[in-house]
């Protein structure tokens, strides 16, 4: 681990003072979630509860004709069978594109087009299965090519009304409803150069990635309680509380005060519960039941079309390269099929175009991510958000690269990598503060070659490869943050934030950074678990991986503010002025006197005299975060679009056997540079939790529909992801490097999603390393390879050594 | 989400068989590892169920004088521990090199328990039992592709009728149909002469190493009746025909003549020759599992020493 000196603000004080922060603390919910104690939304109790279930479309394109909702209305226990006609509600932030009941039309197979409330949760579902919808088929596009292609059937044709903001770029008429687009330099007269000269390497491919699911542990679902015409209460899973509450409150039309979000133990995310997904219909469905709370709760399969899925990327690059291999330019268009609506993936393209050539300089290039509408559930926000669609692509392409130039794979990388004084796609530079790609390019090297691996069984065959990383979050230019920090009159500290633990742990980060701000122990410091917008500060979105970085930055300057006003009582009971009053996480005293001595108790509520009298007042602290300086790009793409990067190196070894494709994952390697590890644990496992969900995307998860857009594997029966028995033999090894970033707490930058980035086109390039299989498409199945082996053949690349 | 059902625990067969009679909508239960699956997805919707698992004569296995008797009710945990008395007491394997894997040396029934290990979890293998495996007629059901290697003939009581024996070869009729009658208990199965068998063994393929069905499978079986001079190999594979199936061409090459690498090659081709499997799985196209069976019949044939491992692949 190296280390470098912290520059991370006054009250950090040198590294030897960082007696909480770098530690491991035990996670502070580990009791309640181990004991089943935690309530998750599904284990709160309400009395007069309705049920609520969703009549879903079985048409990727339609148009409706007749709601047949008489059966449904009969059957016993059913209450009501509402439809778009009563909730004709449209959302969406950045492009409203939303309709929380299909009116008029369907646009995907699982749309909703009824909802059938009832006394109980099975009524209310074969009520479902009782609405009858006549439809009239339309032509539907799957394909984002199709979709993209002249006279394609279009998804949304009345693009060109629906309220957007200034800086998305809808094409009305199209498909496409908003492309990021970038340049610099001349691209075009680099490639033109190419048809005549040799000096000149150029390489063009095209990279998929299929949508996938989150398969978050526990299912999306709301209860909403109208208690008065314009008063809402919403119990639901959402990683952004605050953000589903301003939605709600435009979407009714009330003022927010009228809008309670309460979040509880959230089991899982990964950016399938950001933005919002069933609160809009659970709320609009229980204003019909005023008095009466309603409960919507997906099925495992609903989790599959009924919110929202991630990726669906093909991504086209042309690079050109000098005959040592370095990169002269670029152009790449990166097609996101983001499915029938439009605002919940709108930013991941977005955020894609902005890191769309990956970690590497490249002077010349011109760059477009284009989002998409198709027949198909939408996309949105999952865990890497624009960056493993980038990276897959990328990483790939320069695999072939390095094949087609006889180059070898990690040194073509470390010639092209990024490094203080170059420029982003956006424009931004490169900072040393930034972190160090290439001491991370080192680390990871070194760890993916360390020994121990047993040998490769006869007939299999050994493959490693290096894949460079970065992420950036994608956030809004004014994603702020608050924490309030409450002291008791016992002399303990209540800490408040908005942001939410949905299992990547914090709740524990933030009260470690809050004990550390502080100086005070970590056992008189809580974290109140859950947000409760009527009492919870601010959050914009827990996404991103911003939580720990962003509202430790808030939590920071609210422990200045609560140890002034803590200094302040103790100064009127010693009769000094605050700055002679001594503090030491644990005491106050007169500095002038150290005799004279007070415990935090003493003076939380008050300073109180001898006589009775009181002055002074509750002892708390307040503080905010807003990441400075961000802008929305030029029309050049330019711009100051990204808060932080974080810097790192992936690798892995696999085992590849010739006769059935089965890849063998045997080392899976990480070197990030965080800027500080707040807890080393929870650091490691949140980048190994992503690692395995890389492992995921990467040998088993898709999506898989047939020829009319219905998904044939919602479930987890034949949606695979890995379980404990698919890594009991992967060596999964995580490094953290720590250069410090300034502008966050003790020198913390974002972690969460980025173990997934990289780890795709590693496994794929360590297989083409083994066989010489370039397979471009994901997930990489032991079909698919052995497939491809009967077509190509493996063909054993003898220019790199094995590990 | 399940519809309501009425819930029936009789104690004999005879009970249940009754209960059977006179619930036309009636569904058995044993372990629900299919079972409940289907009613939580409401595929089926029975207005009853009649729970199997009060009636313990259905859960034993046995040697008895000419064959080996599987109660319905063994579950899979069963078979697995089972497996540890079977192998004392199987014919040793005396002229042949041992096999080529790390876990213990197959025995007669080895390809049950290779089959009770790559079976699901612990949970579901707790539960899973044998006549569920073989009543709910999926192709590529692990114990049921072994016990029609295996020649085992199922045992089946219905009410008011004597009991049958059914071959397994004529038990399966199709995905999800089998030859019971409505009404009729799967009572379990027979081993014909288990001291004829010298080894067996069972080789799938999956999508993950963790929990999931067979993309492809093959039980390999081999036996030596007594006064004949050569031992018989028989052979069934799951997951490429609506059933569980028999290769009559790969049996037949491989008893012709001493076991060979090249012979072992010839039986791999005639057991995909006139196979094909449906396109529409999820779990593997039907060129995958063409190209990977003959692999897996070497595994197999490894596995059970009758092939030396460098031949294998
Ligand atoms: C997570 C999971 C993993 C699985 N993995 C595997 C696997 O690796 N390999 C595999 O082969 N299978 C697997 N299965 C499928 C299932 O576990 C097996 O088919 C199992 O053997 C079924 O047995 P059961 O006792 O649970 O049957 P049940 O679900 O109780 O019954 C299945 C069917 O058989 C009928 N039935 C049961 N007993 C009798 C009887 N005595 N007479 C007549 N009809 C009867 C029932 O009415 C029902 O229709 C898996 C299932 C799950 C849920």
């Amino acid at each position: 681990m190296s280390r470098h000196p912290s520059k991370a603000g006054p009250d950090s004080g040198g590294l030897a003072e960082l007696r909480c922060v770098g530690r491991s603390a035990p996670r502070v919910d580990a009791r309640e979630k181990t004991t089943g104690a935690a309530a998750f939304l599904d284990d709160l109790p309400f009395a007069g509860l309705l049920h609520a279930a969703i009549h879903r479309s079985t048409r990727p394109h339609a148009l409706i004709q007749d709601l047949h909702t008489q059966d449904a209305r009969a059957l016993p226990g059913v209450v009501d069978v509402l439809c778009a006609e009563q909730l004709p509600f449209r959302i969406g932030e950045c492009l409203r594109d939303h309709a929380v009941l299909a009116g008029g039309k369907v646009r995907y197979v699982g749309e909703p087009v009824a909802v059938v409330v009832a006394l109980d949760a099975l009524a209310a579902r074969r009520g479902a299965e009782l609405v009858r919808p006549r439809y009239h088929d339309l032509p539907a596009v799957f394909d984002v090519d199709e979709a993209m292609a002249p006279g394609a059937p279009l998804v949304h044709p009345d693009l060109a009304s629906y309220r957007v903001l200034p800086s998305y770029h809808p094409s009305p008429g199209t498909n496409v409803f908003h492309s990021y687009r970038a340049s610099r330099g001349d691209p075009d007269a680099i490639f033109r150069r190419s048809d005549s000269s040799r000096a000149v390497f150029v390489h063009r491919g095209t990279y998929d990635l299929p949508h996938i699911a989150h398969a978050q542990l526990e299912p999306h679902g709301a209860v909403a309680l109208w208690t008065g015409p314009r008063d809402l209460t919403t119990w639901c899973c959402a990683q952004s509380p605050h953000l589903v509450r301003k939605v709600l409150a435009e979407m009714f039309q009330i003022p927010m005060t009228r809008v309670r979000v309460v979040v509880p133990y959230i089991g899982g995310g990964f950016g399938g519960k950001s933005d919002t997904t069933v609160e809009p219909l659970a709320a609009a469905v229980a204003r019909a039941m005023p008095g009466r709370p309603v409960k919507l709760l997906l099925s495992r399969e609903e989790m599959f079309f009924g919110t929202l899925l991630g990726r669906g990327c093909r991504a086209r690059l042309e690079t050109a390269h000098d005959p040592r291999g370095r990169l002269l330019a670029a152009r790449a268009l990166l097609a996101f099929a983001c499915g029938a609506c439009g605002d919940y993936g709108i930013n991941v393209v977005e955020g894609a175009g902005h890191v769309a050539l990956g970690p590497y300089r490249v002077p010349h290039f011109k760059v477009e991510s284009r989002a998409v509408y198709t027949n198909t559930p939408f996309i949105g926000a999952f865990r890497g958000y624009g960056h493993p669609e980038v990276h897959w692509a990328m990483e790939r392409h320069l695999d072939h690269v390095a094949q087609r130039m006889g180059l070898d794979p990690t040194e073509l990388r470390r010639i092209n990598l990024l490094a203080p004084g170059d420029e982003h796609v956006t424009g931004q530079l490169v900072e040393p503060e930034h972190g160090d790609l290439s001491a991370c390019l080192d680390a990871a090297s070194s760890q993916l070659s360390q020994p121990g691996l047993p040998p490769p069984e006869p007939g299999w065959r050994r493959g490693s490869a290096l894949c460079p990383m970065m992420k950036a979050p994608v956030m809004a230019t004014n994603a702020s943050s608050a924490a309030s920090l409450r002291m008791n009159g016992d002399g303990t500290v209540d800490l408040s934030v908005g942001g939410t633990e949905m299992g990547q742990g914090s709740a524990t980060a933030l009260t470690q950074l809050a004990s550390q701000a502080l100086g005070m122990p970590l056992e008189k410091i809580r974290c109140t678990p859950g947000v409760d917008t009527a009492h919870s500060p601010y959050e914009w979105q827990s996404v991103g991986s911003t939580t720990t970085w962003k509202v430790g930055q808030a939590i920071r300057a609210a422990a200045s503010q609560l140890l002034q006003a803590l200094k302040t009582n103790a100064a009127l009971r010693l009769s000094v002025p605050p700055d002679q009053v001594g503090w030491d996480g644990s005491t106050l005293w007169d500095l002038r006197d150290p005799s004279r001595r007070l415990e935090p108790a003493e003076v939380a509520l008050n300073a109180l005299f001898q006589d009775g009298s009181a002055l002074g007042g509750p002892v708390a602290g307040w503080g905010t975060f807003t990441p400075s300086g961000l802008n929305h790009p030029d029309a050049n793409g330019q711009g100051r679009l990204a808060a932080e990067w974080t810097f790192g190196c992936q690798g892995a070894v696999i085992d590849v056997d010739l006769a059935t494709g089965r890849i063998r994952v045997l080392r899976l390697v990480t070197a990030l540079d965080v800027g500080r590890v707040v807890n080393p644990r929870l650091a490691r496992g949140q980048v190994v939790g992503a690692m395995v969900q890389g492992l995921g995307a990467a040998t088993m998860e898709r999506v898989i529909y047939d020829s009319q857009g219905r998904i044939r594997n919602a479930g987890l029966s034949d949606y695979k992801i890995p379980t404990p028995k698919d890594l009991a033999d992967v060596d999964l090894r995580v490094v953290f490097l720590e250069t410090p970033f300034p502008d966050g707490p003790f020198g913390a930058r974002c972690l969460a999603e980025h173990g997934l980035v990289s780890v795709p086109p590693a496994i794929a390039n360590a297989l083409r390393q083994a066989t010489g299989l370039h397979m471009d498409s994901l997930p990489i199945t032991a079909d698919s390879v052995l497939c491809a082996m009967l077509k190509h053949g493996p063909q054993p690349d003898r220019h790199t050594t094995n590990p | 989400m399940f519809e309501p059902y009425r819930y029936f625990r009789p104690s004999t067969i005879g009970e249940a068989s009754r209960l059977l009679a006179f619930n036309p909508t009636a569904m058995l239960l044993a372990g629900g590892t299919d079972l409940l699956v289907k009613m939580r997805e409401r595929a089926v919707t029975p207005g009853a169920v009649v729970d199997l698992k009060g009636i313990p004569e259905l859960r034993s296995i046995r040697r008895q004088k000419h064959n080996l008797h599987l109660g319905a009710l063994s579950t899979v945990s069963d078979i697995l521990v089972s497996g540890q008395l079977a192998a004392r007491s199987s014919p040793s394997h005396a002229g042949h090199p041992p096999p080529p894997s790390t876990t213990a040396p197959t025995t007669g029934l080895g390809c049950l328990l290779d089959a009770a290990r790559s079976f699901a979890c612990f949970e579901i293998r707790n539960r899973a039992t044998l006549g569920g495996n073989l009543a709910n007629a999926s192709p590529g059901a692990d114990l049921s592709v072994c016990l029609v290697a295996l020649d085992a003939v199922a045992l089946v009581a219905g009410h008011d009728s004597p009991g049958r024996r059914i071959p397994l070869a004529d038990f399966f009729r199709g995905p999800g149909r089998t030859a019971l009658e409505p009404g009729e208990i799967l009572l379990g199965v027979e081993v014909p002469q288990p001291e004829e068998l010298r080894c067996s063994a069972y080789q799938r393929l999956s999508r993950t190493t963790g929990m999931d069905l067979a993309s492809v499978g093959i039980a390999v079986v081999q036996r030596r009746a007594p006064g004949t001079s050569r031992p018989r190999i028989s052979l069934a594979m799951g997951a490429v025909a609506p059933t569980p199936i028999r290769s009559p061409a790969a049996e037949a090459i491989l008893n012709a003549a001493p076991i060979t690498p090249s012979t072992a090659v010839l039986a791999g081709e005639a057991l995909t020759r006139d196979l094909s499997p449906r396109a529409s799985s999820l779990r593997a196209s039907p060129e995958y599992k063409l190209a990977v069976l003959p692999h897996l019949l070497a595994r197999a044939l490894g596995r059970m020493g009758l092939l030396a491992a460098e031949h294998m692949s």
